[in-house]
């Protein structure tokens, strides 16, 4: 006798939350296709993509030029100047769209450049192992252990000038320890997995298993990877541009800080010389952040449960099961 | 013992080309301490006096003599005289703010390390939920907050609007050093707002660490026969899973504390707090190589010491990466 | 007003947390200079730290030049000195009676002796101009001793400007530095001296204080027990300090004073007179720098108004004329024999154009930039480096008023020590820069134009424009050989003039000296209203012991 008849399979979608016939979505490739259902992600990328735009049609959107005077000094948001003008009369709307670019660039080509360092050099190491391993490891110690901020001035002195490309250079050049070391942890746990073992005695070239069988099941640590080292780029070229090691003279989010701070905003009340700047950054590394999720749901199938572990288990107690054995 | 040997070996010797890299980059930086110490007085400083200071600090001899005779000292530990605190030994300045970086970095990492762990497993727990759904995008977004504006909005909420909080410094100008009931709390009412600051901006990371390990724990065999054999959630919570997924996160902790000596260097210049951080920065800014190569040495040899460590905790607890 | 919750937990907290010590002592708490923490180092003449707490206030100098009032001149250590006939000695007249902080007497014998340590250890500040036997410089030969209470300097050529190089010198007690081999690595601990305030006390790494000088002869008047030196190493920290009333007296810079520091506290106040002009040095070695037209349509194209009020915040002092010196001098300029040359100061794009035109500075290839007559392109950075927010500021207005008139002039904003590592050398195009300042305008002339300044290698930042101009080192020469001031007022108006019409820098404006006191626990400070002395703290005013010491204590 059950006196819950088990309800129809349409009730039962319903009540989980799922809808019963495949939508466009799923014609698309598996991987974009999960990235989009997943509601973080999706947000993710749609404020990235809004972003990269802002930056790339930033000489179409700006209203001023963000190099020169524009207006009155410390003026307030109004129509004439969306987010008000610096302390020099420049326009902070105009800045923070031309600031993306400079920072994007400067925060995916770190990003990239260390992740593609780190993954080389993590594999490589975590896989061959023995001597190669032990040479790598040593320069990634090395590299763990490099001074950014004399490193900087030193290569500024040469170039004449601490130009975002430079600051990138140096934090791709002294922040790939740290994912090479991560990824070389996860190889050598993979390597000893059976579908690699069987590639091997297969007969399989060495490259092939690792770019065929190795790389893929590590994607979600690359992409990782990559999120966070962009993020950290992003923030460290703000950081250092707001201490002074910069060029004052390029427009980026960590010399609007740079310049707020110098002239005081926060104290004279300048609000919208601090914050958009700021919040530029944050919402940029929001949506990092966010796509970072959905990738690790997406290849981590215990989180992406996680998500509706909580519609689960309210209809399991629904049905006066225990929830307790999901 | 034969993988920690060799291991040694490798850390050695990434340390002496550490040490020599951390010799040559400074001095490779254009100016020179007498120049630097000129410039920022924007010509309050007199021609003779500039040419007189330049030759007391005395440079001499070639770059390559200089290292022999840095390498040297260095085997006898010792770490030269700083220039901007003429004729102060480096060590001395070094170890004091060292000692101040050790209890800021460190206590605000500690800090960052149980709040993080504390909330993971507080959202991997009820994941999905409402806190885990608000709170750990959120927790992590903070990570990207600016850290300067962050220690900025403190100080002129709480230090000089408010003024709940002392404006700057270790401990105050009065407060007498020592193992005194009344020296402690003045030095956690000191480090209160720089800790915060740093904790702000940090412990996200951990969160979302802690709660993705755990969450894979949760269906692992082991939990699931426990549910079985009936225990308290609690007890399955806090003895099974998270006992097991703090494991990696320490192996991370271990990482981190090998940079607590890098110093938290707008914090410490917001706060005035006495650091690592700051002091190295104005070492850079003035050209004070043999401050600048002591803190990297410090810096090197903790960072690849912890480095160490968490290979070791590695090993211990996945013994495939033997 | 009603105290709010956290104003009442503060107090609370602060109650709690600090036993408030009980002062019976009046002190002073000023910061002459940023630091990131102290050494025990206490050596008068180590000017990487100490000489900003020590000199004046522990070491006083024979003779305290007061720069805004050459006339009101304070004799220290020596009471008078007169300068022989034939230029060729100077005598200085001891002050009787004082006595170094241990108890021993200050006699002729100390001067003698400071001297010869100079001569000894060259690598030690003293700054005697000594003569150098070797490299032919400097000029002062030797100290004798007259008698117990004079001294003579005999020199190797007639100078009447000798004394305003040694009365600044601090004479150092013979019986403590004769046991003293390596001067530059001794901290000079115990402090002894003669000023006002010689005993260190309470010393730790974030302060300590210099208190009072038992056999000073200040005590009778001097009603400030100690100066205590907290430690801050940002601007930031010092304005909100002297906001909460941790510190008394500053020099910081600031940005937008009223809105950032005087609404912070009703006793927060400031005062901020032009100090060392700030030149725009061209390099007149170079083309087209060396063209006397060219430089001419560079001055006229510079708008200073906006330099002043918007680039530098209105904190800088515009200068009238072009003369590489500003208003730190106004007592010395020659404002009618100057007037016809006021236009190469005015904001006159058109003007510079003709100029430029006429010259035959147009655009030959069509890129929209003038060229040299011979048609080589002219494009050139501005240089200042990259953490000076103000000049900046001003480099970067300037070059868009040099674009306007069509000369490609660009921002460069280098590292401080690679900025300035290219000076010697001559390795630059355009600079800012300071000029050096004297208790005259001579030291600032003296150093632009002393061909010794712009030898190949060995430029220095005061003569950068390496113009050499035989008029003005025969000036300067005649200026140096008589005690006349009427004389010497004419050589420098004639200096000025010369300067005018050849250009060797262009002329922008003067920087702020930065002043901040707060009359929470002190009044009698010098303001606009009372510019007695100058009120800047750093080493080097010597006024600034006369400041403190004529600071009157707030009866609580």
């Amino acid at each position: 006798m059950n006196p819950n008849p088990a309800p129809s399979l349409p009730d039962l979608m319903k009540s989980l939350g799922l809808r019963q016939k495949p939508g466009w979505v799923s014609r698309l490739p598996s991987g974009l296709a999960a990235v989009l259902t997943n509601r973080k992600g999706l947000a993710g990328l749609v404020i990235l993509t809004l972003i990269l735009l802002m930056g790339l049609f930033a000489p179409l959107l700006a209203p001023y030029d963000p190099f020169h005077r524009a207006g009155p000094p410390s003026a307030p948001p109004d129509f004439d100047y969306l987010l008000g003008t610096t302390r020099l009369g420049k326009d902070v709307f105009s800045q923070m769209l031309y600031g993306a670019r400079a920072s994007l660039t400067v925060g995916f080509v770190a990003g990239i450049a260390a992740t593609v360092i780190g993954v080389i050099v993590g594999i490589s190491s975590g896989y061959f192992g023995g001597r190669i391993d032990e040479v790598l490891t040593f320069f990634v110690n090395v590299v763990l252990v490099l001074p950014a901020l004399p490193l900087i001035i030193v290569f500024a002195a040469y170039v004449d000038k601490a130009s975002p490309l430079v600051i990138a250079i140096v934090l791709a050049a002294t922040g790939w320890g740290w994912s090479a070391r991560v990824i070389r942890t996860q190889t050598i746990a993979l390597r000893d997995r059976d579908f690699v073992l069987a590639a091997e005695l297969l007969g399989e070239r060495k490259w092939r298993i690792i770019l065929i069988e190795i790389f893929p099941n590590m994607f979600s640590f690359v992409v990782g990877g990559f999120v966070l080292g962009t993020i950290y780029a992003i923030i460290a070229e703000a950081g250092l541009e707001f201490i002074g090691l910069g060029n004052p003279a390029s427009v980026t989010w960590g010399t609007m800080l740079f310049w707020a701070q110098r002239n005081a905003a926060l104290t004279t009340g300048a609000w919208w010389e601090v914050w958009p700047p700021c919040i530029a950054i944050m919402v940029t590394a929001a949506a990092l952040v966010l796509i970072n999720f959905s990738v690790d749901e997406l290849t981590n199938p215990q989180l992406r449960a996680a998500r509706n572990a909580r519609r689960i288990r309210r209809y399991l107690r629904q049905r006066n099961r225990s929830p307790d054995v999901f | 013992m034969r993988f920690l040997v060799q291991r040694l070996f490798f850390y050695i010797a990434a340390f002496m080309v550490a040490v020599t890299l951390n010799f040559f980059i400074p001095r490779l930086m254009p100016g020179d301490p007498a120049t630097m110490l000129f410039i920022s007085l924007h010509g309050k400083m007199r021609q003779d006096q500039f040419a007189a200071l330049k030759r007391s600090y005395g440079f001499d001899g070639s770059l390559w003599d200089q290292f022999v005779a840095y390498l040297g000292k260095l085997a006898h530990l010792d770490f030269g005289i700083s220039t901007i605190n003429f004729p102060e030994p480096t060590s001395s300045l070094l170890f004091y703010a060292a000692g101040w970086t050790l209890f800021l970095v460190g206590l605000a990492t500690v800090v960052s390390f149980a709040m993080g762990i504390f909330m993971g497993i507080y959202a991997a727990w009820h994941r999905g939920g409402f806190f885990d759904s608000v709170f750990t995008p959120v927790n992590v977004m903070l990570n990207a907050f600016t850290p300067a504006i962050v220690a900025l909005i403190l100080f002129y909420v709480f230090c000089i609007h408010w003024r709940v909080f002392p404006l700057g410094r270790a401990h105050g100008l009065d407060d007498q050093p020592g193992w005194t009931w009344h020296y402690l709390t003045v030095l956690v009412y000191y480090a209160a707002l720089p800790v915060a600051s740093i904790v702000i901006v940090n412990f996200g990371s951990w969160h979302l660490g802690m709660r993705n390990t755990m969450i894979n724990l949760l269906n692992e065999d082991f939990v699931v026969l426990a549910k079985a054999k009936g225990l308290s959630d609690r007890r399955i919570r806090n003895q099974y899973v998270a006992r097991n997924a703090i494991l990696p996160q320490i192996t991370s902790l271990a990482m981190s504390m090998g940079f607590v000596l890098g110093g938290a260097l707008i914090t410490e210049v917001v706060f005035n707090y006495p650091g690592l951080g700051k002091f190295t920065l104005t070492a850079i800014q003035s050209r004070d190589y043999s401050f600048i190569q002591a803190q990297l040495l410090i810096l090197t040899a903790s960072v690849l010491i912890a480095n160490l460590i968490s290979d070791v905790l590695n090993v211990i607890f996945d013994p495939r990466l033997r | 007003m009603k105290p709010t919750f956290t104003q009442v937990s503060a107090s609370a907290l602060a109650a709690v947390l600090s036993v408030a010590p009980i002062h019976a002592e009046t002190v002073l708490r000023l910061v002459p200079s940023h630091t990131d923490a102290f050494t025990e180092n206490y050596n008068p003449n180590n000017n990487s730290g100490p000489a900003n707490y020590v000199q004046d206030f522990a070491y006083e100098p024979l003779w305290i030049y007061n720069v805004w009032h050459p006339d009101q001149n304070v004799p220290a250590l020596a009471t008078s000195f007169d300068v022989a006939l034939d230029l060729l000695s100077v005598t200085y007249h001891l002050r009787p009676g004082v006595k170094w902080s241990d108890g021993q007497d200050f006699t002729a014998d100390d001067v003698v002796f400071t001297f010869d340590y100079a001569k000894r250890h060259p690598d030690f500040a003293i700054n005697f101009d000594y003569y150098d036997e070797t490299s032919q410089s400097g000029n002062i030969l030797r100290a004798e001793k007259v008698d117990d209470l004079t001294v003579r300097f005999v020199l190797h050529h007639p100078n009447a400007m000798a004394p305003d190089g040694i009365g600044p010198i601090m004479p150092l007690p013979q019986h403590i530095w004769s046991k003293i081999d390596n001067p530059n690595d001794d901290p000079a601990n115990p402090i002894v001296a003669t000023g006002p305030w010689t005993e260190a006390k309470d010393f730790s790494r974030s302060s300590f204080k210099l208190c009072r000088n038992p056999l000073s002869r200040f005590n009778a008047d001097n009603k400030i027990d100690c100066l205590q030196f907290p430690q801050y190493s940002s601007n930031e920290q010092v304005i909100a300090a002297i906001s909460v009333g941790d510190l008394d007296w500053a020099g910081d810079g600031m940005t937008d004073p009223e809105l950032t520091y005087t609404p912070l506290s009703p006793f927060n106040k400031y005062w901020l007179p032009a100090d060392a002009n700030v030149n725009l040095v061209l390099n007149t070695t170079r083309k087209p720098f060396d063209n006397l037209e060219f430089r001419k349509a560079v001055s006229m194209a510079i708008d200073r108004e906006t330099l002043v009020t918007i680039s530098t915040f209105n904190l800088t002092t515009p200068s009238q004329y072009p003369i590489g010196i500003g208003a730190l001098y106004d007592d010395w300029i020659d404002t009618t024999g100057l007037e016809p040359f006021k236009g190469l100061m005015a904001y006159d794009p058109e003007g510079a154009k003709a100029v430029l035109d006429a010259a035959g500075y147009v655009d030959k290839d069509g890129d929209g930039f003038r060229d040299s007559p011979d048609g080589t392109p002219i494009s050139f950075d501005i240089s200042v480096p990259a953490g000076w927010t103000d000049w900046i500021n001003a480099a970067q207005s300037m070059s868009e008023n040099l674009q306007a008139v069509g000369i490609n002039a660009e921002l460069a904003t280098p590292e401080e020590g690679s900025w300035f590592d290219k000076i010697p050398t001559g390795d630059f195009n355009a600079y800012m820069m300071w000029t050096d300042v004297g208790a005259t305008p001579y030291t600032a002339y003296e150093s632009m134009f002393q061909p010794r300044n712009m030898q190949p290698g060995q430029i220095t930042s005061s003569a950068m424009h390496q113009m050499r101009i035989p008029e003005i080192e025969n000036e300067l020469r005649d200026i140096s050989s008589t005690t006349d001031d009427a004389a010497k007022r004419k050589g420098i108006y004639a200096i000025e003039k010369l300067v005018a019409e050849d250009l060797p820098v262009i002329t922008l404006f003067s920087n702020p000296s930065w002043y901040q006191y707060s009359t929470r626990n002190f009044t009698g400070w010098v303001d606009k209203d009372n510019a007695r002395y100058r009120p800047m703290l750093f080493s080097g005013v010597h006024e600034r012991v006369l400041h403190a010491l004529s600071l009157v204590p707030v009866q609580n």
